[in-house]
């Protein structure tokens, strides 16, 4: 496209001749206008790209005035054509800043090169006008986008605001023109704030690093806030060029933070108090239990006493009786070698047999923590001959069969061989407590039916323990004619002081203490039940339990 | 031979008592035990008239009703009839006649109903030793003082002189 000319000039000929030239030149011409006004018609009709403008025109607007409008209202390059060369008109005409002078008569060569290095100029400025135009646009794009962030940006320098974005300024309560080329203290709540975070910052900003702080602030209003600061210099090394700083409001942040932490020492709290509170039932728990362990071992050492008073009620009168005869037979003169022998013998047998009950309640109460193996049989055989004096007494026949080795005490002898079958690994002695615990409340059982009358006096009370094998079970099974439990005592026989017995009499830990026995202690299980004739407690252990 | 001096004299019966008072007083002896009872009866008999002996409550009953009985002397737990309810049987026919109770068992219940049965004395075993047969011999002198006042009533004499 041939670039496109405008001739302001009010001498036809000159201008026809002008024409011709550029024309030859290969330029088109938009126009001819000899007068300033026809010249701005011309160029609303159609933009040239230059315009060759004579200073002395026509009409009312000189060439100087012309192209200053031309200038005003377009980016056109104007070239003057004059035949003055005074200083002052040249002055006047600079402050249109043309982009060239010709001097009439115009040479044609001059016009050439005046008209291309015209062009080429005005093509640059174009392409700068433009680029600026780009450039300025670009920078209010980010200008918009800095300042419309989230977070609050600034640059700031030897503690000033040079520059914010409205986010920060809001932040603060504050608009942006309020802290422009403020000092930064008037958003620290004192004096010795604002100093210490200006040592530390200033300390990091030094070394090139990040300075990232959380510091409590104040806003215009004068309510706190806390605030997350980061900034970095531009330069390290040359600190007065200023420093870029992000702020953020984490209020909220800190608010959530703080209760959090609140909640979490509450749940710390609770969490300490649950575990004080279970140790402290826990230890109340074992405390109880003690305790029970303790009335337990009571009881029974109670029921072995009232077994021992029984069992030596009668050695006790035969070693009196016997005393009593060695004296009357002296008075008499009756006394001899035999006579002593038969007393001694037969006294020396009953201090045995008090000395072996002695020595019975002796284990019994001694406190075996180890397990030790034994014969589930000979343990029960054991309980039955403490006790059998008691049981004569009461009159209550007592029978214990063992279904393993088929035979039946008091009848047959105790089995001197200990058996393979029935022995288990235990403690020997809580074993007999349980043993003693059910015997005694059969004994208990059937003295309370003959109290009430549903039982004559003459009536014989009857216990039995039958010894079963099952596979890896011993079982054990007690059984009596005392009128069985009330079936809706059956299931809390085996509670803590539960007992119908007078005060005074019944513990009500016997059963308890010996299902903590049975099933805690050897593993097994106890159960009641009612049978024909009275209550069967039946007790499984697992053969030798380790 | 055995003398009231042979035993202590606590209560100082002693004088008023000689071997002629205790040669004429019969006891009953009611045990279940038969070896305790062969003792007793073997130690009693050296020092009174007459020694009966039972195994159980129905059987003393039966001889104390039989037999002319000074003194009773029985075990509280027998089978059959016990120590108390005998004693009790005893009582309703012949309320004054002594009645010891024998018994290793010191316990309130037994206590209390020998109490309320009038019993006359409560002998913790061992028995045998002096302060039994102190017991006795005071039952013993007892019933004789009861006997000649019954007589001496009948005679017209007077207490005192008796004493
Ligand atoms: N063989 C039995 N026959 C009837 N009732 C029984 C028998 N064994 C236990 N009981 C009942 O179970 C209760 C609890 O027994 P236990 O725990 O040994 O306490 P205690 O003997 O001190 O009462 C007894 O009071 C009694 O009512
Ligand atoms: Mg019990």
């Amino acid at each position: 496209m041939n670039d496109k000319v405008l001739i302001v000039e009010d001498e036809a000929v000159l201008s026809m001749q002008i024409k011709y030239e550029l024309l030859q030149m290969g330029y088109s011409v938009t126009g001819i206008s000899d007068t300033g006004e026809k010249a701005l018609a011309s160029i609303a009709i159609e933009m040239p790209d230059i315009v060759l403008m004579d200073i002395t025109l026509k009409g009312k607007l000189n060439g100087i005035e012309t192209a200053d409008l031309i200038h005003k209202q377009h980016n056109i390059p104007i070239i003057y054509m004059t035949a003055h060369s005074e200083k002052g008109i040249i002055e006047m005409a600079k402050l249109t800043s043309p982009y060239g002078y010709l001097l009439k008569p115009v040479n044609i060569k001059e016009l050439q090169i005046t008209l291309d290095v015209t062009l080429y100029k005005s093509k640059i400025d174009k392409e700068k006008t433009e680029l600026t135009g780009r450039l300025l646009s670009m920078t209010h794009q980010q200008h918009i986008i800095l300042d419309n962030a989230s977070i609050g940006i600034s640059l700031i320098r030897e503690r000033k605001f040079i520059w914010l974005n409205s986010k920060l300024a809001e932040i603060f309560g504050f608009t942006r023109e309020d802290l422009e080329g403020q000092n930064t203290r008037i958003l620290y709540p004192s004096q010795e704030a604002y100093e210490e975070f200006g040592k530390e910052a200033y300390c990091k900003l030094a070394k090139g690093v990040v300075c990232s702080e959380e510091i409590e602030m104040v806003r215009r209003d004068g309510s706190k806030l806390w605030c997350k600061y980061s900034g970095k210099a531009i330069n390290s090394s040359d600190l007065s060029i200023g420093s870029i700083w992000i702020i953020e409001d984490i209020t909220y942040r800190k608010q959530i933070e703080e209760e959090l932490k609140r909640k979490n020492e509450q749940l710390e709290q609770i969490n300490k108090e649950l575990k004080e509170a279970a140790l402290k039932e826990y230890r109340q728990r074992l405390e109880k239990e003690e305790m029970l362990v303790q009335q337990s071992k009571m009881a029974a050492m109670g029921e072995m006493i009232r077994a021992i008073a029984h069992q030596w009620k009668q050695p006790l009168n035969i070693l009196g009786l016997i005393v009593q005869e060695i004296r009357d037979s002296y008075e008499y003169g009756e006394l001899d070698k035999t006579q002593i022998d038969t007393t001694v013998n037969e006294s020396l047998k009953q201090i045995h047999f008090m000395s072996n009950t002695i020595e019975d309640f002796q284990n019994f109460m001694k406190p075996d923590k180890e397990k030790q193996l034994f014969s589930v049989q000979k343990a029960v055989g054991e309980m039955f001959s403490l006790l059998s004096a008691q049981m004569k007494v009461n009159n209550i026949s007592y029978s214990f069969t063992c279904h393993i080795h088929n035979k039946t005490f008091p009848e047959t002898e105790e089995c001197d061989q200990e058996c393979e079958q029935c022995v288990i690994s235990s403690n020997k002695n809580e074993f007999k407590q349980v043993i003693l615990n059910l015997l005694t409340n059969s004994k208990d059982a059937i003295l309370d039916r003959r109290e009430k009358g549903l039982m004559k006096k003459t009536d014989e009370g009857n216990i039995m323990i039958d010894l079963y094998d099952d596979y890896d079970k011993i079982i054990i099974e007690q059984s009596d004619n005392g009128g069985g439990i009330p079936q809706e005592h059956i299931l809390k026989v085996f509670d803590t002081y539960f007992t119908t017995k007078g005060t005074g009499k019944g513990s009500g830990i016997g059963l308890y203490m010996s299902k903590v026995i049975i099933e805690q202690h050897m593993g097994g299980s106890i159960h009641a039940s009612n049978g024909e004739y009275g209550a069967v407690f039946t007790v499984k252990l697992p053969k030798r339990y380790f | 031979m055995v003398t009231a001096e042979n035993v202590s004299d606590k209560s100082g019966w002693k004088a008023l008592f000689g071997d002629e008072l205790k040669k004429n007083t019969s006891i009953l002896c009611v045990e279940d035990e038969a070896i305790i009872l062969e003792g007793l009866k073997i130690v009693l008999r050296r020092r009174f008239n007459k020694v009966y002996t039972a195994t159980n409550g129905k059987e003393g009953i039966e001889l104390f009703n039989n037999n002319k009985i000074d003194i009773v002397i029985t075990d509280i737990l027998m089978p059959i009839m016990d120590g108390l309810e005998m004693a009790s049987k005893i009582k309703k026919s012949s309320p004054d006649t002594p009645i010891l109770i024998l018994s290793a068992l010191n316990e309130e219940p037994f206590l209390k109903k020998a109490a309320a049965l009038g019993l006359y004395d409560y002998i913790a075993k061992p028995y045998c030793d002096d302060d039994f047969f102190e017991i006795l011999y005071r039952a013993a002198f007892e019933v004789h003082k009861r006997k000649n006042m019954a007589y001496a009533a009948s005679a017209g004499i007077e207490i005192a002189e008796l004493l």
